[in-house]
């Protein structure tokens, strides 16, 4: 076991990764001698040579698009978006090229490429730099999503979505990077997180949240003072978003018949409509109350940091509707 | 914002009503036309939604007492915002880990309300600002599916305590109760008490003698009471008679009762004619359809015809009058639905104040329990009441010869101040003639 930060789960789960299959490389801006912006990279150059870390020009079509082509020609490609917000420039590539590749070949190609990068707020990024963008690729087929939420998951994750065959979108919540501690196991341990699995990461019977990301933690919070009022939280971490594992989120949701879905991503079209709409299709009958959301508003990322706080979802206001949703 | 709650004008006839119970508590969040209290008004419970979206602040009106249209019942503050319900428990610390404790922005402050005011309650919202409360009566998807699976009623699920927002029955109270059901199969499960309806003033509490019980006057008992006495005060009462042979309209009855009911799914009774007959009477004799309020006659040129409705198997259960609008316009059929529909919604309890409002006139049968002749008295503030009475064969004498015929006494109760003698006399030969020649097919 090892004691690491978030960010050097992900690193170490790439660094072994890259040491055990050779056709494992890496492209991005600025990942080879400076090692990413947030150091995720660091040392990787001097391993594993310039043809595995290769720094690509300030293009994302240009490195999500040789990423692909990379792994049509047998190759798992992970490229690094500086910061996640930056994707939108591949996002061609993505949602038309990279996730439809498998179908349009008639299942002959697969495009085993990691698109990561540092996502979501709480940093004072601003605009270009603080957004949740799981959204936008939650929506398109071919492609899968995930975010974890603590090292190990982080750790396991990261390896499991360098060995899937298919596309994967893996947004690193960059104020977990070095906030968050926890303990990973030994390379030799092979550990693996498998993709499309929820993780309980507190019991309750009161009410089930549902939720992902840095939210998770803000939900962990929440809970521990509502805990005090006698509100018992479960708290569901779905670590990856697609594919969803529906079936642990509609047991919890037959214990408690209330739920609570948390995104830090604008309200309006997130993740949680989806899964909120899902709830109310499949356990309707075991519903007490109806589904809500914390989410956040329907607005841009302000630099400001009381205007972040604002447009944010914060622990207050997860307090806030869990109390009224337990009270309901 | 402080937005009044408003004795409405629920009837005509309405000046005040009573409080029966608030469903919101002060504090509570309340919504925009949810059920606010029940009052008691003219023989019926009716519940009075809520004008505005908030807190209820604060109730003016308690429990019993007797409020007068117009008068203000409670405040609700529309714009405050504060902690959700939470019983108990530390309010949200800003310390928290991370982005916790954002502050919010000062609630605006409230227009001055002219009772003193509490702080601002709470308001719970979601996270985009809806409010949300559902009431004691919502039933949610999985207390429903409970209720079902363990054979719990409606009634019965009405009668477990509920700790939900405004008492709203929830999982883990429905739960609780199947349990404690469970656990003591010999006993009944526990019911709260139905909360205790004051009156006000409280009358001196009277010590039942031996073989004597004591039951306060309340609910509808009070509101008939109360009605009944002000009509008798305010009506000068006579009563006419007329003996009306009803042969062709039994007649046609036993011939045609099973057709009809096979082609129109609804049972053929005499009280579709009775109305019919009265409708087109009335609009031959407007005054009869009349009210007289504060010097001014009101003459309606529509009959809307309340109709007697006695609840429970003896009556015990008091009686209401539900309307059938526009009769005048409508035909047999129209009636007899109507009739039916009134009579199994006053039964099964969902008759809403409007549905006993606007009658012009009202028609009991007192002959449904084989009573002879009656003086009813007139629903204030109309003007007359007809009731229809047994039908007894009778020998008669037609054309200097004796007869059996089925005979019937129409007793019409009407306010002298309004109508003379003679007018109701002619109306009630105009009702007898559209019955004796039962020409409501042709």
């Amino acid at each position: 076991m090892r004691e690491v930060t978030f960010l050097e789960a992900i690193r170490a789960a790439i660094w072994e990764e890259m040491e055990r299959d050779p056709n494992v490389f890496l492209i991005g801006e600025d990942i080879g001698k400076m090692g990413g912006a947030f150091g995720v990279t660091t040392g990787f150059q001097e391993r594993f040579g310039f043809d595995r870390v290769v720094d690509a020009p300030i293009s994302e079509t240009a490195i999500i698009g040789v990423a692909i082509g990379a792994a049509a020609a047998g190759k798992r490609a992970i490229a690094e978006m500086q910061f996640i917000d930056f994707i939108s420039y591949g996002f061609d590539q993505v949602v038309n090229v990279a996730a439809t590749y498998l179908y349009r070949s008639g299942g002959q190609v697969s495009i085993p490429i990691v698109v990561r990068g540092p996502s979501g707020g709480y940093v004072g990024g601003s605009l270009y730099h603080s957004q949740q963008f799981e959204a936008w690729f939650f929506h398109v087929p071919g492609l899968k999503v995930v975010q974890p939420a603590f090292p190990d998951d982080a750790y396991g994750l990261m390896k499991a979505s360098i060995r899937d065959n298919n596309p994967v979108i893996f947004l690193e919540h960059k104020y977990l990077y070095r906030r968050i501690k926890g303990t990973i196991p030994n390379p030799e341990a092979d550990y693996i997180v498998k993709l499309g699995e929820a993780r309980i990461r507190r019991p309750g019977d009161t009410l089930t949240v549902v939720t992902y990301g840095a939210m998770v933690h803000f939900a962990l919070d929440a809970a521990r003072m509502l805990e005090q009022e006698g509100i018992s939280m479960e708290v569901i971490d779905l670590r990856t978003i697609k594919p969803l594992d529906m079936e642990t989120i509609y047991n919890s949701v037959r214990k408690t018949s209330k739920v609570l879905v948390i995104y830090e991503a604008p309200r309006t079209g997130g993740v949680g409509a989806e899964i909120s709409a899902r709830i109310t299709e499949e356990c309707f009958e075991w519903l007490d109350a109806p589904v809500m959301r914390v989410a956040a508003k329907d607005s841009f990322v302000p630099f400001a940091e009381p205007l972040e706080k604002f447009v944010l979802p914060s622990v207050d206001d997860i307090v806030y509707t869990a109390r009224q949703l337990a009270h309901y | 914002m402080a937005v009044a709650v408003i004795m409405p004008e629920l009837g005509e006839s309405i000046v005040e009503g009573t409080i029966v119970r608030w469903l919101k508590q002060e504090g509570d969040l309340v919504k925009e036309d949810e059920p606010l209290v029940e009052i008691m008004t003219d023989k019926v419970n009716t519940e009075l939604p809520a004008p505005a979206s908030g807190v209820l602040k604060q109730i003016l009106a308690t429990a019993g007492a007797t409020v007068k249209v117009g008068q203000e019942l409670a405040w609700i503050e529309t714009e405050a915002r504060a902690e959700s319900p939470a019983p108990s428990g530390p309010p949200p610390v800003a310390e928290v880990g991370f982005y916790g404790g954002h502050e919010e922005p000062a609630p605006v402050a409230p227009a001055p309300a002219p009772a003193p005011a509490p702080a601002p309650a709470p308001t719970p919202t979601a996270g985009d600002g809806r409010t949300r409360a559902p009431g004691r009566a919502f039933i949610s998807p999985v207390v429903a599916k409970i209720a079902a699976e363990h054979g719990i009623s409606q009634d019965e699920l009405m009668r477990i305590p509920g700790t939900g927002t405004g008492g709203r029955v929830t999982r883990a109270d429905i739960e609780r109760y199947i349990a404690q059901r469970r656990t003591a199969p010999t006993t009944p499960a526990p019911e709260p008490a139905p909360a205790p309806i004051p009156t006000t003033p409280a009358p001196a509490p009277v010590q039942p003698k031996e073989g004597e019980e004591v039951i306060p006057l309340v609910g509808m008992r009070k509101a008939i009471a109360e009605h009944l006495t002000k009509s008798y005060h305010t009506a000068v009462h006579v009563t006419t008679v007329i003996q009306v042979d009803v042969s062709r309209m039994v007649e046609f009855r036993e011939r045609n009762k099973e057709a009809f009911q096979q082609q129109y799914g609804v049972r053929l009774t005499y009280t579709p004619f009775f109305v019919k007959a009265a409708a087109d009477a009335l609009l031959e004799f407007p005054m009869m359809n009349a009210s007289l309020i504060d010097d001014q006659i009101i003459v309606r040129h529509y009959v809307h015809m309340g109709v007697a409705v006695a609840l429970g198997e003896k009556g015990e259960e008091g009686l209401i009058v539900p309307v059938i609008r526009d009769v005048h316009k409508k035909s047999i059929i129209d009636i007899a639905r109507d009739l039916e529909d009134i009579a199994k919604r006053a039964r099964n309890k969902t008759i809403g104040v409007a549905d006993v409002q606007g009658a012009t006139f009202t028609l009991t049968n007192p002959g449904s329990y084989g009573a002879l002749i009656g003086t009813p008295i007139i629903n204030h503030p109309q003007t007359a009441i007809l009731g229809t009475y047994a039908i007894v064969k009778q020998p008669v004498v037609i054309n200097d010869m004796i007869a059996i015929r089925p005979i019937m006494n129409l007793c019409l109760s009407y306010d002298h101040r309004l109508i003379d003698g003679m007018y109701a006399g002619r109306f009630l030969q105009r009702i007898k003639r559209a019955i004796e020649e039962f020409e409501f097919f042709r």
